[in-house]
């Protein structure tokens, strides 16, 4: 019953994609992208990937939409030559050959959820932290204990790239607005 | 096969915010202007979310995940119609003239 | 059992009428009209999430759909602001 609700959404976000693709206006290009990324976030979290559809409600559909609004306020819009742009030929032949290729290997990778998908069947790895994971960290989530307490200095440095990336934004922005 | 109340309830709150949410989309893509396309987004947008939302509670039960549940109908009521104003009004400064039926 | 079912079902059904909205969106003509247009697929998004937090019984869904809800009214806001004062988002 949940597979009619999958292929539902993957129109959805094949259609908003190839719109936002196709659409001359910036403007409404981002608007079109901000669709997109609803359906993404819903596709996430039907995989039952909640964190990665909260990463993708908060990036794509909130501060992308910002920093393309403010990227494109200096910007000028075409007004003329209709609304839909007219594709290059040779780029969608191009586009289209990428998108069979990537497809091709689609079968081979293991179902959702396979027991014998090479991540679960190598038992030393992943075995190692299913089991030790919570008597080592104190962590429920297997994932998040990775995440924050096997990597964590990783995980800090990333956050600290993030947040230094967020600052000089801010930094330029009100530059920007001063002069 | 025996149907509780709840069930019966569930399936009757889902079938009317279905129904719309089904409105919405008819008044987004048939209705003629933007001022009018705004109204049915607010309107009949935050019934059906509403009514959805009140099956989903209905589902949940007494639990703290339902609180949830009724923040999110809050916020829906209080953002839905407050964001259609935003954007009508944009579209009125925009100097976006209202359709009329003599036109 | 039937309970989820129709949960499912209406999940389903949601996501269709968004498929239909986005034909307003691409369309326009006016850049207002979009914004309603993506501004009634959020709240399905927020709906869809609800629904398949109650049908899979995975309750930490229903926090990212508080999340859309609130991202949803930024976004409507944000866009019709900019288009009356061009670049005045912040």
């Amino acid at each position: 019953m949940i597979a009619p609700v999958g292929y539902a959404l993957v129109a959805f976000v094949v259609a908003a994609a190839v719109a936002t693709a196709l659409l001359r206006d910036v403007l409404a290009a981002i608007i079109l992208f901000a669709a997109y990324s609803l359906g993404m976030a819903l596709l996430y979290t039907l995989l039952l990937a909640p964190d990665v559809g909260l990463t993708e409600a908060v990036v794509g559909a909130g501060v992308t939409t910002v920093l393309l609004l403010l990227t494109i306020a200096e910007t000028v819009r075409p007004t003329d030559g209709g609304a839909l742009e007219r594709p290059d030929p040779r780029a969608a032949v191009a586009c289209g050959a990428l998108a069979v290729v990537f497809g091709l290997t689609l079968p081979d990778l293991p179902a959702v959820g396979d027991p014998d998908s090479p991540v679960i069947a190598y038992e030393r790895v992943t075995g190692y932290y299913l089991s030790q994971s919570y008597a080592e960290t104190g962590v429920e989530n297997t994932v998040t204990a990775v995440l924050a307490a096997y990597r964590g200095f990783d995980t800090f440095g990333e956050a600290t790239v993030v947040f230094a990336a967020g600052v000089a934004a801010m930094v330029v922005l009100r530059r920007e607005v001063l002069t | 096969m025996d149907v509780t109340p709840l069930e019966v309830a569930v399936v009757g709150f889902l079938l009317g915010g279905v129904f719309f949410t089904f409105v919405t989309a008819v008044g987004v893509i048939r209705l003629p202007d933007v001022y009018a396309r705004a109204h049915t987004a607010s309107q009949t947008d935050t019934l059906g979310a509403g009514l959805t939302l009140i099956a989903v509670a209905l589902v949940l039960g007494l639990e703290t995940t339902t609180v949830k549940t009724v923040l999110l109908v809050a916020f829906i009521f209080v953002t839905n119609p407050t964001a259609a104003h935003a954007i009508a009004r944009a579209a009125h400064e925009e100097d976006i003239e209202p359709w009329r039926e003599d036109r | 059992m039937i309970v989820e079912q129709a949960l499912l079902a209406a999940a389903a059904a949601l996501v269709v009428l968004a498929a239909a909205v986005l034909y307003r969106a691409v369309r326009g003509p006016t850049m207002q009209d979009r914004v309603v247009a993506v501004n009634v697929l959020g709240t399905n998004t927020v709906v869809i999430l609800a629904l398949l937090s109650a049908a899979l019984d995975v309750p930490s869904f229903l926090d990212i759909a508080l999340v859309y809800a609130l991202l949803n009214f930024l976004m409507a806001v944000a866009i019709s602001k900019f288009t009356v004062d061009r670049g005045g988002v912040m």
